[in-house]
């Protein structure tokens, strides 16, 4: 009887069968994701999962999506053999195949097209997570392509970019000896969550907050300071605030001074950004631009937390992104304790002072030494400081075959939707030889590929991870792999035997590529097995601060760079100078009288993850339809009703969905997710809607108006 | 030995909306999707700005005096004596309704048999040393588990201190002057 | 907390209130004598049990929610199988059928009410016909209802319209009359009842509203039932559910003071001196009227036994009246009625919304110059603690 109870309350234990094993969730990625999780098992089946309350990154806490995990794993669409396209592309009409004459039929139709027009035709991509591209990155490169193309094309390399331009490096908030932070785009309330109860007790304890976001989120109540600005002028406010900082003298003279160049072309540019004139473009109130910009450069030390993209979703937004970022180094907080601290990047992404080889395992060979990848003429600039293809540009290639063709796409996770105006992309891949996608769903674009692979969920394989602050995971399957799917390292390993058999380290395999790069923090496959919940590397080193004072800036002139020496080079405006959206009520007035709100897209809502977790029901139904936010003074005068039926227009298409009326918004500003299976958010936008210098599209300010259904 | 009363914690002003809560019962409890979750989140949009939301996640209060456990005519619903939780033995419940017609807080909801089923506090799951599921992934803090004599302490306290604040706020602006 | 030490109480009945009193009694630390008086023997039968029981719902020990082991864990001195010969209220004294007379400090009423057979010709004398209150009448309709085949049930009360759906679930022939113009006359809005006779069409039952019983004559082994425009022969038994009557039979004429039952204040006082009533029995407030009104629902009977039980032992406690309200599944639907929900006047609006089969259920609303005063639900209860606030003076 007590055992039945404890069974079905699911309590571990020898008595009940119910033990828990660690992984991690991986239904989303960054700074503060990748959760760890305790899987409950019984009989080999996950009964339920939850945070682990050890790991120091989520210490227990996990969002909706994770704890829908069950959902995920066992849903019914799970793939469970490969597959092999049997009707006309897109029918979702498919045959199970082996494996055998999987890898056989990809492995042939690959070394074909390498011997008929070069590997550069083979086109490696991935979408998230981005656990697995260390190696898939590696197997293209051993292949003998360039070309790696992945959603990081329209993720946050493009900040990297900017940040290459104006400094070589950019850091994290220091927050722990942050006395101000200013979060200019970020939410961590409903994506990465991890981060939520930290930044909670942070703030309690002192730390003051200037939130930068169009909306009111559940960050403005904690906030000192919210700077509710109109989507796309990012730019504005950040040299609006620059300007209020150098005409009260309360920038770092000695920085400016010793390490940067171009601050007197700056300072008269920023001179033009008054707190009126920024009131006037951004919609911010000027004396709340002031307090703002004391508080940053005399409340200090100060920092900065961006995410991922909402910043460079523009097509000014490599320059709004440089613009915002120069205010650390303008109040001398760069690599500064309490500030942006510089740590660089050692494993997928994130900053440690675990030494690994990241980096020279992803390349036995220098990029230059291939030919130039996709849109590596388009955006040279990209191409400068991100070692990818740049993905927006991969439908135009394909579709001009120039300088070559683009014949096959083996891709670990693609999702159409990530790709403006996709409707394009999709009439691209009919042109392909060969489209594999590597999927754990037949979703919308598996469906369109000619093979798919079943991929695994985290759960079902090992991978290695490193977090901020030295912890470091290598998790190992917690159940079976479902049916014959497998982990796409797997996979990778399976096709480097077949297509890249004399890259030596490739072909000795996962643990053998693992312990090679693992090797110089002294870290080895066996020892982080025997810590199932990850360890934290006490001995890691952690670099100084104020790196630049002996190594200087990793830029052309060696200092920060207001004037960028690249951007001056590739014939562009070298300051980071503000340029209306190329859609926006300002720059095109014709447009906007048809169009007269301003269109954000791809604001997180917390129980979905671009197009996942939609299967999952337990998600779906927190959320279950397409809506549009928009403020109840535009829905009242459009004679729109709460829940409303409606219609969202760009001049380039349309969308049903329904309307939440909301004070969060300023007037004139409507607010879409953008990963729903049901509608097409990406047909509002041109494939070409792209900032110049990232290649980045401008998702986040477009025109749109709204209208009853 | 003194009796206590376990009790749900919820600060309204740290509840990101996040859902959070509602999926980890409904994994804790395998509710179905279609079923009515035993906790449940709720946007309203009534405050003032900065504070224009707030979410309110609800499950079963637990009542001290709980009106569900008077009107059951079976007695199927029972408060554990050392932890006050409200509970109920399915086996004797006849799916009358007059709990969830008692119930100010939409508490009681049905399952497939027509029976009674609603949060019950993961009394088991206390009982071995965890926390209930919504309280462990509350991802802000908000949901907290605690005795109702130590958190209205913790309330007391917060609350003395915040009028001595706003005290000695007044007085030194009189000073000032 | 006032602690009364040798004194004693007496309670006359053994249902819900008198237990609940018990149990507040001894809670509030009264430590003397209770007696408890009880026409029946122990454990206390809850009667709205009665039809979940016929349904197979419960078993029959279950239908005794406080147990045999009640008594002796309260310390209750039980006289079963006792009635009240006189009650004397000047010497706070009762003289039982055993010869034995008891004094008590407090006493409390809580004899609930016994079902009412009306005068219809017939109806009074037969062995096969049945009411739904005790035990020995829910035993003997189970008995009946094994091999009936044709049951005609009178009275389309919560409970004969509850008794309806359970025998025809076991496929049996019910025909449910009620002299109203309506089923659920008390309480179910004229469309809500159209709604639910309907329903119960569909499910096989015939339901005739404005119809009463003229007649019941034996036959061999069955019924003919005479209906004012037809004969039903070949029934087995008939149903009665045509309502309760509070026992007051060892109360004289004018003793207490009583209206439909007996008349109690907030603290369940009646109008004679350390005399209290709870439940069925009686009378209390209800708090939306401001009027004293009948409410017989086994919570009521809790609330108020408990509130006597602590003002008999010195807990001044008041129990601000109730607000009427029910629920009861009806085959697939779930019912509800709470407030005012028939009343009448220029001042009233209605406002019908949803489908009981559609999400969200069905939805009547009563306003009286636009306060929310009663409403209906089916399958709509996920509104229930709003509406209930609305409706609530205490709360709204």
């Amino acid at each position: 009887m007590e055992q039945e109870r404890l069974k079905k309350n699911k309590i571990p234990g020898l008595n009940t069968g119910i033990e828990i094993r660690k992984t991690i969730c991986a239904i989303c990625e960054g700074s503060s994701s990748s959760c760890g999780i305790n899987a409950y098992i019984k009989d080999g089946r996950v009964i339920k999962v939850e945070g682990m309350t050890e790991f120091p990154q989520n210490q227990g806490t996990l969002c909706a999506k994770g704890n829908a995990s069950r959902q995920y794993i066992y849903n019914k669409d799970r793939i469970m053999s490969p597959l092999k396209r049997k009707g006309k592309r897109g029918s979702g009409q498919f045959e199970e195949i082996s494996w055998e004459e999987a890898y056989e039929t990809i492995a042939e139709k690959l070394l074909s097209i390498k011997a008929e027009t070069g590997a550069e035709s083979v086109v490696f991509g991935a979408g998230f997570t981005k656990w697995l591209r260390p190696f898939a990155q590696r197997l293209g490169i051993s292949f003998g392509t360039p070309n790696f193309a992945t959603e990081s094309s329209t993720c946050f390399y493009a900040t990297q970019i900017a940040a290459g331009l104006t400094y070589g490096q950019w850091g994290g908030p220091d927050i722990k000896n942050s006395n101000c932070l200013m979060m200019w785009s970020a939410n961590v309330f409903g994506t990465g969550t991890a981060g939520a109860k930290k930044l909670i007790a942070a703030i309690r304890n002192g730390l003051k907050i200037i939130e930068v976001n169009p909306a009111v989120t559940h960050l403005t109540r904690y906030a000192d300071i919210h700077l509710g600005l109109r989507p796309g002028t990012d730019g504005a406010l950040a040299l609006g605030l620059a300007n209020v900082i150098i005409s009260e003298e309360l920038y770092d003279q000695s920085f400016i001074s010793k390490w940067t160049v171009g601050f007197d072309e700056y300072k008269a540019y920023v001179a033009d950004f008054t707190p009126e004139k920024t009131e006037t473009i951004t919609g911010v109130a000027a004396e709340l631009i002031i307090k703002a910009a004391r508080l940053f450069a005399t409340g200090g030390p100060s920092s900065i937390k961006t995410s991922a993209s909402p910043t460079v979703h523009h097509t000014n937004g490599v320059q709004n992104h440089r613009a915002l970022i120069a205010l650390s180094g303008l109040t001398g907080n760069f690599d500064a304790p309490g500030g942006n601290y510089v740590v660089p990047e050692t494993w997928l992404h994130v900053g440690t002072g675990v030494e690994l080889r990241q980096k020279q395992f992803i390349f036995p060979r220098d990029l230059t030494d291939l030919p130039p990848r996709i849109g590596q003429e388009a955006f040279p600039l990209w191409s400068q400081f991100v070692n990818e293809a740049q993905s927006m540009w991969l439908p135009r290639q394909i579709d001009s075959g120039q300088p070559y063709p683009i014949r096959a796409l083996v891709a670990f996770g693609y999702n159409q939707r990530m790709w403006p105006g996709n409707d394009y992309l999709i009439r691209m891949f009919d042109k392909l030889d060969l489209f594999v996608n590597v999927e754990l769903f037949m979703t919308d674009t598996a469906k369109l590929a000619d093979i798919v692979l079943p991929a695994c969920t985290s759960f079902e394989r090992s991978e290695l991870r490193l977090y901020p602050g030295n912890h470091v995971i290598l998790t190992q399957p917690v159940i079976e792999p479902l049916g014959q799917s497998k982990s796409d390292i797997d996979i990778i390993f399976d096709l480097a035997r077949r297509i890249a058999p004399d890259d030596r380290l490739l072909n000795q395999g996962y643990e053998a590529c693992l312990d090679w790069i693992l090797e110089p923090s002294g870290l080895t496959v066996e020892k982080l097995r025997q810590h199932p919940s990850g360890m934290t590397v006490k001995d890691a080193v952690m670099p100084g601060f104020r790196k630049y004072e002996t190594d200087g800036f990793a830029t052309p002139s060696g200092k920060m760079e207001f004037s960028s020496t690249a951007l001056k080079e590739a014939g562009l405006d070298p300051l980071p100078t503000y340029r209306e959206p190329v859609l926006s009520p300002i720059s095109a007035p014709e447009p906007a009288e048809n169009y007269p709100l301003v269109l954000t897209t791809g604001t997180r809502l917390p129980m979905y993850m671009h197009s996942r977790t939609f299967r999952n029901e337990w998600n779906r139904r927190l959320h279950p339809d397409p809506t549009v936010m928009m403020n109840p003074e535009d829905a009242s005068k459009r004679d729109i009703g709460i829940g409303d039926e409606v219609i969202l227009a760009t001049h380039r298409s349309q969308v049903k969905i329904r309307a939440i009326l909301t004070d969060t918004l300023k007037p004139g500003i409507a607010n879409i997710y953008h990963g729903w299976p049901e509608i097409e958010v990406n047909h509002l936008i041109d494939y070409d809607y792209l900032d110049p210098i990232s290649g980045f599209p401008g998702f986040k300010s477009l025109l749109c108006d709204i209208r009853k259904a | 030995m003194k009796k206590r009363q376990l009790m749900f914690s919820f600060n309204i002003q740290d509840c990101s909306g996040c859902m959070a809560c509602v999926v980890a019962c409904q994994d804790q409890n395998d509710i179905k999707a279609d079923g009515t979750a035993l906790r449940q989140v709720s946007r309203q949009e009534k405050g003032v700005y900065p504070t224009l939301i707030a979410n309110l996640s609800l499950s079963c209060m637990h009542c001290g005096d709980a009106p569900c456990l008077l009107v059951c005519p079976t007695g199927a619903i029972f408060k554990h004596a050392e932890s006050g939780a409200i509970d109920i033995n399915r086996d004797i419940c006849i799916g009358c309704h007059s709990c969830e017609l008692a119930c100010y807080f939409g508490a009681p909801k049905f399952a497939d048999d027509g029976k009674m089923i609603k949060c019950d506090l993961c009394i088991v799951r206390i009982e071995n040393g965890l926390k209930p599921a919504c309280v462990h992934t509350c991802t802000t803090g908000a949901l907290q588990l605690g005795y109702a004599d130590d958190l209205v302490e913790k309330k007391v306290d917060g609350a003395s201190r915040k009028f001595l604040n706003s005290f000695l706020d007044q007085h030194l602006t009189v000073q000032d002057r | 907390m006032k602690v009364t030490q040798k004194k004693n109480i007496a309670i006359i009945g053994n249902g819900g209130a008198a237990v609940h009193a018990v149990m507040a009694a001894r809670s509030a630390g009264f430590t003397g004598q209770i007696d408890l008086i009880s026409d029946s023997e122990g454990p206390a039968f809850n009667p709205m049990l009665a039809p979940y029981f016929l349904k197979g719902a419960l078993t029959w020990d279950h239908c005794f929610p406080f147990g045999s082991n009640f008594y002796r864990t309260c310390d209750v001195t039980c006289r079963f199988n006792t009635t009240v010969d006189t009650l004397n209220i000047a010497e706070k004294s009762l003289q039982l059928s055993d010869k034995k007379k008891i004094h008590y400090d407090q006493c409390l009423i809580a004899t609930g009410a016994s079902a009412v057979v009306p005068p219809v010709p017939g109806l009074r004398d037969s062995k096969k016909v049945f009411t739904l209150r005790t035990t020995e009448s829910t035993l003997q309709l189970q008995k009946a209802m094994q091999s009936a085949r044709n049951v005609i049930v009178l009275g389309a009360s919560l409970v004969g319209t509850k008794l309806a759906e359970i025998l025809s679930k076991r496929k049996i022939k019910v025909t449910l009359l009620d002299i109203a113009t309506q089923i659920l006359p008390m309480g179910a809005h004229p469309k809500t009842a159209e709604k639910i006779e309907s329903y119960f069409r569909q499910k096989g039952i015939e339901v005739l509203s404005g119809c009463g019983l003229d007649g019941i004559e034996e036959v061999g082994n069955r019924l003919v039932c005479h209906l004012p425009h037809r004969i039903f022969d070949n029934v087995d038994f008939v149903a009665v559910c045509t309502g309760v009557k509070p026992n007051l039979q060892f109360l004289e004429e004018g003793q207490v003071a009583t209206r439909q039952a007996l008349l109690v204040d907030n603290y369940q006082r009646t109008s004679a001196n350390s005399l209290y009533a709870a439940g069925d029995v009686c009378q209390g407030l209800n708090r939306q009227t401001g009027e004293s009104q009948w409410m017989g629902t086994w919570g009521n009977a809790c609330y108020q036994g408990r509130t006597a039980g602590y003002n008999m032992t010195g807990k001044t406690t008041s129990l601000p009246g109730a607000l009427p309200q029910y629920v009861s599944p009806f085959f697939d639907w779930v019912y509800a009625q709470v407030g005012d929900i028939n009343r009448q006047g220029c001042d009233i609006r209605t406002d019908e919304s949803g489908s009981p089969d559609a999400d969200g259920g069905w939805q009547l609303l009563v306003f009286k110059q636009e306060k929310l005063i009663g409403v209906n639900l089916i399958n709509a209860m996920r509104n229930i603690g709003v509406l209930k606030k609305e409706i609530d003076p205490l709360l709204s």
